[in-house]
């Protein structure tokens, strides 16, 4: 059974991006993670790493999952936010002793965080279930990217539909990549790079010669 | 639809900010501020070098001394593929050719650079160990003993603090009253060349705060800029 899938997202604010694009298997991978471990999930470590990546009912090719990368249907705009954090009484707690401002909990910062403009994001999927396997572990999340505690990425709503094509490893329309694809796996490719091309994105080991999102390729 | 919507390629300076600084560059000011730099450089071009990174100080440093002393020796600290792309670096290296054709480039590499890991926080110390280590070595081999620095009072209140005093017996500061619409107005109006990442940053972060230093370097996490560099330099975030 084979499900094609377009997720829309309508955000309440901006969002702040680690990189052009997000990968959104990785983050289906995390969703499913979570539900799986329910409550447990609260009790892991903060220092908890695992590759062990639960297998999502996608799609794959080789290693790479049929899952697009984050996409702005809109044109974006790219600008700066700057945030202060000074000390306060009030955080003081029962600290006591000497405190460092310089570093630690109390450190006083001014940082600079880039942030995309835009109010709506979208990715294509093809899974091996039916959609509502996607609704389902979409409900619970509340924002995407970076800083959500500050108010970046808030989802205001989503929407799954069911399309007809397959456009979450490469768009059959225009031909172009929907996701980094190690070039092992194409026969024609414009644009290269090494980019992370499976979960964990953040381990060296999972990085290849990818052609880049949305560049021309052919499988 | 747009994804990698952060491309560097292809940027140019946009006409209002050209017009802008064009027109900046004709004001008194600034031109007392050239004649000023051109001061302290004359007095000193005889026994002179200067540092050059590359960046836009040091570009219109070395323009302004080259105009006086075209075989000025030149010092150049290459950081390494890591820390600067080899391709900028290549830019850095023509933009120095251009604009003083005749000075006397000598250029000394940070060998760790071209590892993975003078990206971490961690090797900062290495990378200053090096850069004074191999200054030494240019001195010797020159004989030059005045070094002419494109340090500015506005980039931060410890340079403030360090240019306010009377400059060492080794090092003089030129530029050290110019703005960055003094630094950008010189360059635009002379047409100097300038490195492409310029283009890019200032789109994002303005004229004011684009400034060229090593990418993805952990010295500089606490500013942030390995998020910023995540997105504007992500093609370099996993060179071989």
């Amino acid at each position: 059974m084979i499900t094609n899938v377009k997720a829309s997202f309508e955000l309440m604010g901006n969002i702040v991006l680690g990189f052009p694009y997000m990968c959104i298997d990785s983050l289906l991978a995390h969703l499913e993670f979570r539900r799986k471990l329910g409550d447990d999930y609260r009790l892991l470590s903060s220092k908890f790493v695992t590759k062990d990546i639960p297998s999502l009912p996608i799609r794959r090719t080789g290693d790479v999952y049929h899952c697009s990368v984050s996409m702005f249907p809109n044109e974006t705009l790219q600008s700066m936010q700057t945030f202060y954090k000074r000390f306060a009484e009030n955080c003081l707690g029962s600290a006591n002793g000497r405190i460092d401002r310089g570093r630690g909990f109390f450190k006083d910062y001014v940082l600079r965080t880039p942030f995309t403009c835009t109010d709506r994001l979208d990715f294509y999927a093809s899974l091996t279930t039916d959609a509502d396997w996607l609704r389902e572990l979409l409900v619970g999340l509340l924002g995407l990217g970076k800083d959500i505690n500050i108010g970046f990425g808030w989802i205001k709503s989503f929407k799954v539909q069911e399309i007809e094509e397959d456009r979450g490893l490469i768009d059959p329309k225009d031909s172009v990549a929907m996701r980094p694809i190690p070039i092992s796996m194409l026969k024609e490719y414009a644009d290269v790079e090494r980019l992370n091309y499976k979960a964990p994105y953040w381990d060296p080991d999972t990085v290849a010669k990818c052609a880049v999102p949305l560049s021309k390729v052919r499988i | 639809m747009c994804c990698a919507s952060f491309e560097s390629e292809n940027l140019v300076l946009e006409d209002s900010w050209k017009e802008y600084f064009q027109l900046y560059a004709k004001s008194n000011e600034m031109r007392e501020k050239i004649q000023d730099a051109r001061q302290i450089i004359s007095s000193n071009a005889e026994n002179a070098y200067i540092a050059y990174s590359g960046g836009k100080d040091s570009i219109v440093l070395l323009s302004l001394a080259s105009a006086i002393n075209p075989e000025i020796s030149v010092f150049h600290f290459v950081a390494g593929k890591y820390l600067i792309p080899t391709w900028l670096e290549n830019q850095v290296m023509e933009n120095a050719t251009k604009i003083a054709p005749q000075a006397n480039l000598n250029c000394y590499e940070f060998r760790l650079g071209n590892f993975p890991k003078s990206r971490s926080s961690s090797t900062t110390v290495s990378w200053y160990a090096a850069f004074y280590s191999e200054l030494s070595v240019f001195k010797k081999k020159t004989g030059c003993k005045v070094g002419l620095i494109g340090l500015r009072s506005e980039e931060s209140h410890k340079r403030k603090h360090k240019l306010s005093f009377e400059e060492s017996a080794t090092d003089r500061y030129p530029l050290k009253n110019w703005t960055w619409k003094d630094i950008w107005g010189y360059i635009i109006s002379t047409r100097l060349p300038y490195p492409s990442s310029y283009d890019s940053y200032a789109e994002l972060l303005g004229w004011e705060q684009a400034r060229f230093v090593s990418f993805f370097d952990g010295e500089f996490d606490k500013f942030n800029s390995t998020a910023i560099d995540n997105l504007l330099m992500w093609r370099e975030k996993h060179i071989s």
